[in-house]
């Protein structure tokens, strides 16, 4: 029996536009299987699961044409309460999932959606808890709760209204392969034992090898280009996956030619680190040394403290021992000075744009740092910068338009336009696919053989790590030890 | 104090309130400062909290009370100089009244129980209640949120005064984002703002908040009409 039918959907986010998000897109899911929806970034499968689950247009945007059933119904003669009962949704950004602030209380919150008899409530939360072995969690924050803990909860709720399907947007984003393992077998216990359709977006294709019946490859604007793809037979389209840039299992084949380390750039020596000033040490006794004219990886699973070990490096932390910085205690350099020579990239670089404009994005950070520059010598700077990162054609663009792969260039570009050699990257493939992640490897890795830069990334990705990084370290306890130097 | 009702409590306070702005009594001012404090007391509120909200309250006390003692109808003045001395303690004690009454109400409520009390006793729609506590809940993300946007500028070089609207700008934008998120992750639960649903809390009016509001509100308006001037 068909779970899930769409036919010739088209959609687009604004009246005006005319570019059209999904255009004649159609799938059917049969009752019962797990289905990984691949396709790169910006193809339009997140919004293609946003349509076939209801939540637009009914929030947003304009469905012109196309039907949708779900289990034999129609989507659009459902309340939302109906829908949630067939099929329900968990979002990419786990941090956005919850009204409430802790997981009983979101559990309850759902059960009370649909109108779940009160004396009962209680135990029901606690057993769908125990099925995502999350009971100790019931009482925590959810928002002290790591990447990967939220996305089990949101996994609760999601079962709460014991749905018969249940769609899954790139779950594994910005947790560690381990966690994800995880997180996939007990999804694939939920379809064993209660016949659970399960369909999931993703880029990476090899979470889930051994569990997915069935892998469909979309298009543009939401078409399907191939499905039938199973592990058996996924080397055929080894050359597809290659050209739409979808992360191949094994596609970033380690090169052999390290890059020589230079002059050192950073410093540590028995460095602790706390997460606040009263909490307990995160990192301690670190010592190591990070050099200019190569790229670094710190591999950790989430929530292990990179992102608090570079907000060290930017003096945003307390610590204790010595850091140096090109040789300088880090603890005597004034913040000025530091960010001359030091940036950042953010795991969510739309955090960081600070105009409403691409061109301007730019010449703001040329003005701040390169005084020297005339107007004019800036504008043209910025062009050729931003050719250079082929973002030119999105120089009127709003930073916060752009895709997350260009997000992220932009965000590199604007970091580095001011002359800076160290450069700090957190999490640099989450939410996006394995073109855009290659494109800007690829692109840092020659500015650090020309330019001498010293570039530290941190990631999960051990693929990642081997591919682009010249020495590796790895956070292990609370300790930074070397992997590969 | 935290097992009153809420709601029961919002509209006594609101009452007393209103009360004191139609009167011009210190009596009753103070009939309310000494009660809304020994209420305090017996349930126990964090005095370093009281004492926070108290030092916003003072100022505007002290400028009161200045402003009507230097600036009262000349007239007046020129007469006697006690009414306009009564004049600004009634106005100053006015003050601590209205800052007693809103802590009173404030260090003995849980807000999540004031939500869900809204909403059985003063009937407030479901999709509003629990937008707000949606949105209540996002509060430590976007402080998060914040931080790292005032990181963002400071690393590309703004000099950023503790009052800078422009990372706030920044900010807004995300947590609009955030919004639409959150509403339609709520929506993918199967919440429907005007549909059938069960409630796990509801929130009960019993005797003692009956009580409590006829007791309190009955108590302050004896006084009001008791002595409603100040007795000179």
């Amino acid at each position: 029996m068909k779970f899930l039918e769409v036919k010739n959907l088209n959609f687009r986010y604004f009246q005006q536009s005319k570019h059209l998000i999904l255009d004649n897109a159609s799938l059917s899911i049969e009752q019962g299987t797990i289905t990984v929806i691949l396709g790169s970034s910006g193809c339009g499968k997140s919004t293609l699961a946003a349509v076939c689950a209801g939540l637009y247009p009914d929030n947003g945007g304009e469905l012109l044409s196309g039907t949708r059933t779900i289990a034999g119904h129609d989507v659009d003669s459902m309340t939302p309460t109906e829908r949630s009962r067939y099929l329900s949704y968990t979002f990419q950004n786990p941090d956005l999932q919850f009204c409430m602030d802790t997981l009983r209380k979101e559990l309850i919150f759902c059960l009370e959606n649909h109108n779940y008899p009160r004396e009962h409530m209680e135990n029901m939360a606690e057993e769908i808890a125990r099925r995502f072995s999350m009971e100790s969690f019931l009482d925590r924050q959810l928002s002290t709760l790591s990447g990967g803990e939220k996305q089990k909860a949101a996994l609760c709720c999601a079962l709460a209204s014991q749905p018969r399907g249940i769609l899954l947007d790139e779950p594994f984003s910005n947790i560690d392969p381990q966690t994800s393992s995880q997180i996939i077998d007990l999804l694939k216990r939920q379809n064993q034992e209660h016949k659970t359709t399960i369909i999931a977006i993703d880029h990476h294709p090899e979470h889930w090898l051994d569990t997915a019946d069935e892998f469909i490859l979309l298009g543009e604007k939401g078409c399907i280009l191939k499905r039938g793809i199973t592990k058996e037979n996924m080397t055929n389209f080894r050359e597809l996956f290659q050209e739409k840039g979808i992360v191949y299992p094994g596609i970033f084949s380690s090169f052999s030619n390290a890059l020589k380390a230079g002059k050192t750039a950073i410093s540590l020596e028995n460095v602790s680190i706390r997460q606040g000033e009263k909490q307990d040490i995160l990192l301690k006794h670190l010592s190591h040394t990070f050099s200019y004219g190569q790229i670094t990886a710190v591999i950790s699973p989430s929530g292990a403290g990179k992102t608090t070990l570079f907000h060290t490096f930017l003096k945003q932390k307390h610590f204790d021992g010595s850091i140096k910085l090109d040789g300088k205690e880090l603890k005597k350099i004034k913040e000025r000075d530091l960010f001359r020579s030091i940036g950042i990239v953010f795991q969510n670089p739309s955090e960081q744009f600070t105009t409403t404009n691409v061109f301007t994005e730019i010449t703001e950070t040329l003005k701040i740092w390169r005084q020297e520059l005339s107007e004019q010598e800036r504008q043209k700077e910025a062009e050729q910068l931003l050719k250079e990162y082929s973002l030119w054609s999105y120089k009127n663009y709003s930073p916060y338009m752009l895709s997350q792969g260009q997000q992220r260039r932009l965000a590199v570009l604007s970091m580095l336009c001011g002359g800076q050699k160290i450069l700090l990257l957190d999490e640099p493939t989450y939410g996006q696919d394995g073109r855009s992640t290659i494109t800007i490897m690829e692109q840092l890795r020659k500015k650090v053989m020309f330019e001498n830069l010293c570039v530290i990334f941190s990631t999960h990705d051990h693929q990642l790590a081997n591919a682009y990084a010249d020495t590796i370290c790895a956070i292990k306890g609370k300790e930074l030890v070397n992997v590969k130097s | 104090m935290s097992k009153v009702n809420p709601s029961i409590k919002a509209v006594t306070v609101l009452i007393c309130g209103l009360f004191i702005s139609f009167s011009y009594s210190p009596y009753l001012n103070g009939y309310v400062i000494i009660t809304c404090l020994i209420l305090m007391a017996g349930s126990g509120v964090k005095w370093t909290s009281a004492g926070k909200i108290l030092i916003p309250a003072t100022l505007a006390a002290a400028s009161l009370f200045f402003s009507a003692l230097f600036h009262t109808n000349p007239d007046q003045i020129a007469a006697s100089s006690t009414p306009s001395v009564h004049n600004a303690v009634q106005l100053e004690l006015r003050i601590y009244a209205y800052s007693a009454l809103g802590m009173l109400f404030a260090l003995t409520t849980d807000s999540e129980e004031f939500i869900y009390s809204l909403m059985h006793q003063l009937k407030l729609p479901p999709k509003f209640a629990y937008g707000v506590l949606a949105a209540y809940h996002l509060l430590p993300a976007m402080k998060r949120e914040y931080a790292s946007v005032r990181l963002a500028y400071k690393i590309k070089g703004y000099h950023l005064s503790p009052f800078s609207l422009r990372p706030v700008f920044s900010m807004l934008v995300n947590t609009m984002h955030w919004s639409e998120n959150v509403a339609m992750a709520m929506e993918s639960k199967g919440f429907d703002g005007d549909g059938p649903r069960s409630y796990f809390l509801i929130p009960e009016v019993r005797w003692f908040d009956k009580l409590f509001f006829i007791g309190y509100t009955g108590g302050t308006a004896v006084l009001l009409f008791l002595f409603p001037h100040f007795p000179v």
